[in-house]
């Protein structure tokens, strides 16, 4: 991977984000824009729109993009499945499902958020992968069991919302995912875990690369796989996980990002993580500033936007496999 | 020198191992025989640790259980029956098989980089160094693999049907590069199907047959003593120096 490619990245990514702050559902003419940026007395309220509503909220389309994009990359390795995904697999409903379950009962604790949500994901991508061992280790036996354990925790999730008003209000934009009324202050732990995240993912690069090679060879060749894949699957878990605490269930992130990453800078782990957490980024900070200008005043959750464009990707991908099969 | 004593596998109530006593000798090539089932590659897994058994497998005399991981890769390479195609280059492959000898992070030394660049002369590939596993034939993905295993410099090679989809051809020059690799002072042990192509390059013969070892010595003992005849119920030919086998 050439230096080149990550600066022009880079710039994509510090273009995107000019671009969500500059633009908006409330149009900011340019004069009232750097006197916004200012904080000049006659431009206050473009002031608070810039640093209250839209930074804030392209941070959080940064974050959310990097995080899910560094889950899919991982879980996709782990599992040795290119269609795994945070969504797919039901790392995402089960880290909601745990979110609801907290909110339901717990309903003042929302700073024990990102954890219920880590608990849940991370235990769903052990149940699968139990389900897997137990079946049989086939790519598509980890596809089915996400399904399934997916349409279970939802089911609960619809249960849980129904018993109570105010959750099931809380749960309908959740479950949409998208970054309104997102705060700098409930950015600071997730960011700080998908840092985290990032920098173990990158540390295990080599090692979560061969496993590409089947557990066979790749422990034949002296990688610990089970040490690799529980650190992988606990940082793709925690990554998504605290995506979900703030963005709710932003679905096809993780599945799509890792793909147009490869055709980028190949296959390579470390080349991989790095070009996916700016693809991802960008992805979800234009998805989002579309989301905002395209119907304004009203506005598009990104995770509808994220469906639109991954639900086709996903059915692409399984035609192609099976092109490839045939 | 690997040595087994009493080793024994079981899944669920079904013994697939049972009890097998063996030594595997430095600078030997070494060819493990039987019909399908009999435990062959089930004893290659034992030995490249990737199952669990009873009983005891020493490497030059230590028990392999107290060996640490990478130690062991850097003794013992092992490739399995079926392999995965990733889209990585054959380059990027050999390399891997260096693993065992760098840090976390995978970098390679130039010492490395030459090692890896001989590995891929000696297998023929250089000219494919490039290209992608998924693009290549059967043949030369089990070629790009053999530069990987080279790469890895461990003494003892373990090998389970590497020419499964390889012509007869292709079959017999693998195997050809494989005893060269006694060159080195490589211990072969492969997981063969093709008996006139164990009898003319293997040094030594394992016969497996039922979970038990039913023969282990060099092959003109096996020979003299007609173990592979009364196993597969096949009948000798002896033709210009070459021997084959058919069904009887």
């Amino acid at each position: 991977m050439k230096k080149r490619n990550y600066i022009i990245l880079f710039l994509a990514l510090l273009v995107s984000c000019a671009l969500g702050i500059i633009f908006g559902s409330v149009k900011i003419e340019p004069e009232m824009f750097i006197k916004g940026l200012v904080w000049s007395e006659d431009a206050l309220n473009q002031s608070i729109i810039i640093y209250h509503l839209r930074i804030p909220r392209v941070l959080a389309g940064l974050l959310a993009g990097v995080g899910l994009s560094i889950s899919g990359v991982l879980l996709q390795s782990v599992t040795g499945n290119d269609l795994a995904g945070p969504n797919i697999i039901g790392v995402n409903a089960g880290a909601g499902f745990f979110c609801i379950l907290m909110l339901s009962f717990f309903p003042t604790m929302l700073k024990f958020l990102p954890i219920a949500a880590f608990t849940g994901a991370f235990l769903t991508t052990l149940l699968i992968l139990l389900i897997v061992k137990k079946v049989n280790s086939k790519r598509s036996t980890v596809i089915l069991a996400g399904i399934a354990v997916t349409t279970l925790l939802n089911a609960g999730i619809s249960f849980l919302s129904l018993l109570d008003s105010d959750v099931l209000a809380s749960y309908n934009s959740f479950s949409i995912g998208g970054l309104r009324g997102a705060e700098i202050d409930e950015l600071i732990v997730p960011g700080i875990i998908i840092a985290v995240c990032f920098i173990i993912s990158l540390l295990f690069s080599r090692q979560t690369h061969l496993l590409c090679l089947g557990d066979s060879v790749a422990s034949s060749l002296g990688v610990k796989t089970k040490t690799v894949r529980f650190i992988g699957l606990i940082c793709a878990s925690a990554s998504a996980a605290a995506v979900v605490s703030f963005a709710g269930l932003l679905g096809f992130v993780g599945l799509v990002v890792p793909h147009i990453s490869r055709r980028i800078c190949g296959s390579e782990q470390k080349n991989l993580l790095i070009t996916s957490g700016f693809v991802g980024a960008i992805l979800v900070i234009i998805a989002d500033l579309v989301g905002r200008v395209l119907l304004a005043p009203t506005e598009i959750p990104v995770g509808i936007l994220m469906a639109v464009l991954g639900a086709p990707f996903f059915l692409f991908l399984l035609i192609r496999r099976r092109t490839d099969n045939d | 020198m690997i040595e087994i004593k009493d080793l024994t596998v079981k899944y669920g109530k079904k013994t697939v191992l049972d009890r097998i006593c063996l030594t595997l000798s430095d600078e030997r090539f070494t060819a493990i025989l039987g019909k399908n089932g009999s435990g062959k590659s089930t004893l290659l897994s034992c030995i490249s640790r990737q199952i669990k058994y009873s009983g005891e497998i020493f490497l030059d005399g230590k028990n392999i259980d107290t060996i640490g991981q990478k130690e062991y890769a850097r003794s013992v390479s092992f490739l399995p029956q079926s392999l995965t195609k990733p889209a990585v280059t054959v380059k990027e492959l050999t390399e891997f098989g260096r693993n065992p000898y760098t840090g976390l992070d995978g970098r390679l030394s130039t010492e490395d980089n030459s090692i890896v660049e001989e590995a891929l002369k000696t297998t023929g590939m250089s000219e494919f160094s490039q290209r992608l596993l998924p693009t290549l034939s059967g043949g030369e993905r089990q070629k790009a693999y053999l530069s990987m295993i080279i790469a890895q410099q461990a003494n003892h090679i373990l090998l389970d049907e590497p020419t499964t989809y390889m012509d007869i051809c292709a079959q017999e020059e693998f195997i050809e590069l494989i005893a060269l690799l006694k060159q080195q002072k490589k211990s072969p042990t492969v997981v063969m199907h093709d008996l006139a192509l164990a009898v003319k390059y293997a040094d030594d013969i394992v016969i497996v047959e039922k979970g038990n070892c039913i023969f282990n010595g060099t092959k003109e003992k096996c020979l003299d003593e007609k173990a592979i005849e009364k196993t597969f119920s096949v009948k000798r030919i002896d033709t210009e120096n070459k021997i084959f086998f058919s069904a009887q």
